[in-house]
């Protein structure tokens, strides 16, 4: 069975060359951010004032910033809260989402009602609207970030799952496992779950991107989490303001470095869903 | 279709009232005492108590909670929304009225750019299906959705700086005062907004009009002659419109967040920036009313698109499924 499952997953890959690149560029780009203090030419903060605002050159691979920081070291610095936030939020949301929507839809009842209301109130919040209200009472901090990313992601695994779960909890071999005596648990693990494994991996992937955005709108907005370590968002904020002209690579590089990230997520979003449900 | 809106807006009436719950909750209930947050931003340090009771006199804080809370509810009915802001101490329902006309016309322009452009080109897809103007379209389509509006937006401004040495103007000219100005600010944070959106409006209508074009009243209708303009629009163009508008419902939620960013980048001066402004300063009674506000236009949004939904599509509204 693995030597199948393997020969499968080398003609899936051969199928999706974009997918295969974008899970490629993603996996780097986490090495390079775990590993950034060993690989970065220089300490993130360190100023060298003399050699502000250099281009792009053989000493500086990406240029320097206003206060002559390395602007490569920065960019996979900042890389860390984004994929971290990310990573964290997506894990916690997807988890807790899978688990409360499954069992809401094969339960119903009352805790299903109770469920969906309150889904539908935090699926009413525009996901960075929610993050403004949160970071207003409470500083910004990773665990905050991540706190309302995986609330607003639990409210749509939630929802998507027990769609899925009202669906398939009519199928015949639901209905023998229960006449069997299984026990709740092990139906709605071992028969329900399953069913929504490729809606949530899909929905997840995208909600990575989702998270991104969201971190680097943050720092952008100058709400996000504090200086001076760097992050994208804010590395973009300083670009923007008065360097937009005097030195581009300000704003390109950081630029890039989110579209890589957003781009690649959206590939393998889309990689994902075609191998995983062929009928699409 | 009466019942039915009295049906949708049932729904949604909780939803508001528990929104509304959310939003005071998450400022007062979660841990942190608000004033001294308040008096933080403005420099960390000591916290002189005279000034926080003073704050805290100000903002009714003393009260108990469900007090506050319905004060807050009750002036958002009598249109004192809130009180008065602690930054510029205008009152907040000036405040915000002088900002929602700014956010409803970018909204209405990069609908506009999103809807009168990309359905006419998702169309054109969809009748080239398979030829170069539809391999293009779906590239420009995927490039699109995937990028986020503030890097499309910084993007375009990066763009005509280097390329044209141009930068729109920074300050916000009204309609009525300078149309000329009033285009040249608006055009760049609309067209970053609409782009993502039209992005996936094009997809849709492509997808959803190949399938229409295969039903067999489209081939009724061309075989008794029809000129193909009329079968396109008020035959497959109808039906195909009822996925896109369900699919713009759900996408009410991300404009909204992009009105947010693209007003800070391009210092407009309307809700969205006002929002991240009193976040920045922690003037909470305004971050209080301009989220909930926000929400409720997500929610009024996505009501006016069920309603057309339903308006499209009569089954709905009869509470029959579509595909029965």
């Amino acid at each position: 069975m693995p030597r199948r499952g393997v020969s499968r997953l080398l003609r899936a890959a051969r199928r999706q060359p974009l997918g295969v690149a974008a899970l490629f560029v993603l996996l780097t780009l986490g090495l390079l951010a775990i590993l950034a203090p060993a690989v970065a030419p220089q300490h993130p903060n360190a100023q060298d004032i003399p050699n502000r605002l250099l281009p792009p050159g053989a000493d500086h691979w990406f240029g320097t910033d206003r206060f002559g920081r390395d602007l490569l070291t920065r960019v996979l610095y900042g890389a860390r809260p984004s994929l971290l936030v990310g990573a964290a939020s997506v894990l916690l949301g997807t988890v807790a989402g899978v688990l409360l929507g499954t069992w809401a839809g094969y339960r119903g009842g009352i805790l299903d009602r109770l469920l969906q209301r309150l889904a539908d109130v935090v699926l009413a919040f525009p996901v960075l609207v929610l993050a403004l209200v949160t970071v207003t009472a409470l500083r910004p901090s990773v665990v905050t970030l991540t706190a309302v990313l995986a609330v607003a992601l639990t409210a749509q695994m939630a929802r998507l799952c027990r769609t899925q779960a009202l669906i398939v909890r009519q199928e015949a071999y639901v209905a023998a496992a229960r006449s069997l005596g299984a026990h709740p648990a092990r139906i709605v693990l071992r028969h329900i779950l399953p069913n929504s494994f490729t809606a949530a991996l899909v929905h997840a992937t995208g909600f990575f991107e989702t998270a991104i955005v969201t971190e680097v709108s943050l720092s952008f907005l100058g709400l996000g989490l504090p200086p001076p370590d760097p992050s994208w968002g804010r590395m973009l904020a300083e670009a923007s303001h008065g360097f937009l002209e005097a030195a581009p690579w300000l704003a390109v590089f950081p630029v890039l470095a989110v579209a890589l990230t957003v781009f690649s997520f959206t590939f393998l979003g889309d990689a994902l869903r075609d191998f995983l449900d062929p009928r699409s | 279709m009466l019942r039915y809106l009295t049906l949708r807006l049932a729904l949604t009436l909780p939803t508001l009232l528990l929104a509304s719950l959310v939003v005071f909750g998450v400022l007062r209930v979660l841990p942190g005492d608000i004033v001294h947050v308040i008096l933080g931003a403005s420099g960390e340090g000591i916290i002189d108590p005279v000034q926080a009771e003073r704050i805290r006199e100000h903002l009714g804080l003393n009260a108990p909670l469900h007090q506050q809370y319905l004060s807050w509810l009750l002036s958002l009915v009598d249109g004192t929304f809130g009180g008065r802001s602690l930054d510029s101490h205008q009152p907040v329902g000036a405040l915000i009225g002088s900002q929602i006309p700014v956010t409803f016309l970018l909204t209405v322009y990069a609908l506009a750019f999103a809807v009168l452009v990309f359905v006419p080109l998702g169309a054109q897809a969809a009748l080239h299906r398979g030829r170069w103007p539809d391999t293009l379209l779906r590239a420009l389509a995927v490039a699109g959705q995937a990028i986020p509006s503030l890097l499309l937006a910084l993007g375009l401004l990066l763009g005509l700086a280097l390329l044209f040495r141009w930068s729109p103007p920074l300050i916000y000219t009204r309609l009525t005062e300078d149309p000329l100005r009033h285009i040249q600010v608006m055009l760049l944070p609309a067209l970053a907004l609409g782009w993502g959106l039209g992005a996936q409006l094009l997809r849709m209508t492509r997808s959803s009009l190949l399938d229409v074009l295969g039903q067999d009243y489209i081939r009724t209708a061309r075989s008794k002659g029809l000129p193909p303009s009329i079968t396109l629009w008020r035959h497959a163009m109808r039906n195909a419109l009822i996925s896109v508008t369900s699919l713009a419902g759900v996408q009410a939620g991300a404009l909204l967040g992009g009105v947010v960013v693209l007003e800070a980048v391009f210092g407009l001066p309307g809700i969205g920036r006002g929002l991240v402004q009193a976040v920045a300063t922690r003037d909470y009674p305004v971050v209080q009313t301009t989220a909930f506000l926000l929400v409720v236009i997500a929610l009024l949004l996505n009501l006016a698109l069920d309603i057309l939904h339903g308006y499209i599509d009569p089954r709905i509204a009869q509470g029959r499924a579509p595909d029965a």
